[in-house]
């Protein structure tokens, strides 16, 4: 019998496609984190990080086809911009649910990637998170912390249209799309 | 081991002066303690970090928190508690809860200094910060030295009696 995935960890990430807001999470158990980073670190330049909408198609080809093989799973939430609902409201929307679905599933951390308003995010975790199960929630700069370059290729690649999206399809855990 | 009853804990907890210890993890992993002000309202533990400090910080990352009030003359009572920091309003909210602050501030200082204290630092923003004392999350236990006409060797709870020392009961 196949062992059950337990995440211990989720990472996040977004992207803005014209009116979709994206938030992509990569969710990795405890024993997998390093050999998970290892693999993503070895595809970025010496010293360097990944950034995906600034590489070449060959090198965005190859990090997914590797995340693809990596032992975690993706999910992702989308919320249009549109209606009133600004870009502000769109992140809140979609790490609202993010929250839920990792206490839902017990995941005990998560990790943003750092931006500008943090304070936003916080305001919005702190609101959404029930005492039980423990969820701890930081901030980390994106070129500290390689689990969050697979959330960026992520969230580039599922809102990059199927060709793309195909590419790690294997990983996919589930897509929600809020309609606020 | 002489634990304090339902009605001395919420005698002890009510007495003014006491400071509430509280303990949270930084980001590095090491524990911090803060002795902060407190009052106990309809069943909570009420604190109310400032928006820049470390505690708050903390917090946000993880609500777990570990508290002790105890007093330093005996007979020594301590109540100490784990549980999860509900936040009732985060920074910025001040207006809707000030006078809860008033009142925590109050149980320290005379109302007069209180109330400078709270009107001279009203724009500078807190988070006001609940322990329930009944949710399923909180763990508390009391202690207090045994005092007179009580068998002394019940200072300590029977498993920190080692087999055959002098004092086990």
């Amino acid at each position: 019998m196949a062992r059950r995935f337990r995440p211990t960890d989720a990472f996040v990430d977004e992207s803005i496609r014209g009116q979709r807001y994206l938030m992509a999470y990569v969710l990795v158990e405890a024993q997998h984190l390093a050999g998970a980073r290892h693999a993503v670190r070895e595809l970025a330049p010496p010293g360097g990080r990944l950034h995906f909408h600034q590489e070449l198609n060959s090198v965005r080809r190859e990090v997914l086809e590797t995340v693809a093989r990596l032992p975690v799973q993706i999910a992702l939430v989308t919320c249009q911009r549109r209606h009133g609902i600004t870009e502000f409201m769109a992140r809140e929307h979609c790490l609202t649910e993010i929250v839920r679905d990792l206490q839902s599933r017990s995941v005990p951390r998560l990790t943003i990637e750092s931006r500008q308003h943090d304070l936003d995010d916080q305001r919005t975790v702190v609101r959404t998170r029930l005492a039980e199960p423990s969820l701890v929630f930081d901030h980390r700069l994106g070129p500290t912390e390689p689990m969050l370059w697979i959330a960026d290729a992520a969230a580039w690649a599922l809102g990059a249209g199927p060709l793309w999206a195909g590419l790690i399809d294997a990983v996919i855990d589930r897509v929600v799309e809020l309609r606020p | 081991m002489p634990k304090l009853t339902d009605d001395e804990v919420r005698e002890f907890l009510n007495e003014r002066g006491h400071l509430a210890r509280i303990g949270t993890v930084d980001d590095d992993g090491f524990p911090r303690v803060l002795p902060l002000w407190f009052v106990v309202e309809d069943g909570a533990l009420l604190f109310t970090p400032r928006a820049p400090a470390v505690i708050w910080r903390n917090l946000v990352r993880d609500p777990k928190v570990g508290i002790s009030i105890d007093e330093e003359a005996a007979p020594w009572r301590k109540v100490t508690l784990r549980g999860v920091v509900e936040v009732r309003h985060q920074p910025g909210e001040d207006d809707a809860w000030r006078d809860v602050y008033r009142r925590i501030a109050k149980r320290y200082v005379t109302d007069a200094s209180a109330d400078a204290y709270v009107d001279g630092t009203d724009d500078q923003p807190r988070a006001l910060c609940a322990v329930r004392l009944d949710a399923p999350t909180t763990r508390i236990s009391t202690w207090r030295m045994p005092v007179s006409g009580e068998d002394p060797r019940g200072i300590w709870a029977q498993r920190y009696y080692l087999p055959g020392t002098k004092w086990r009961p």
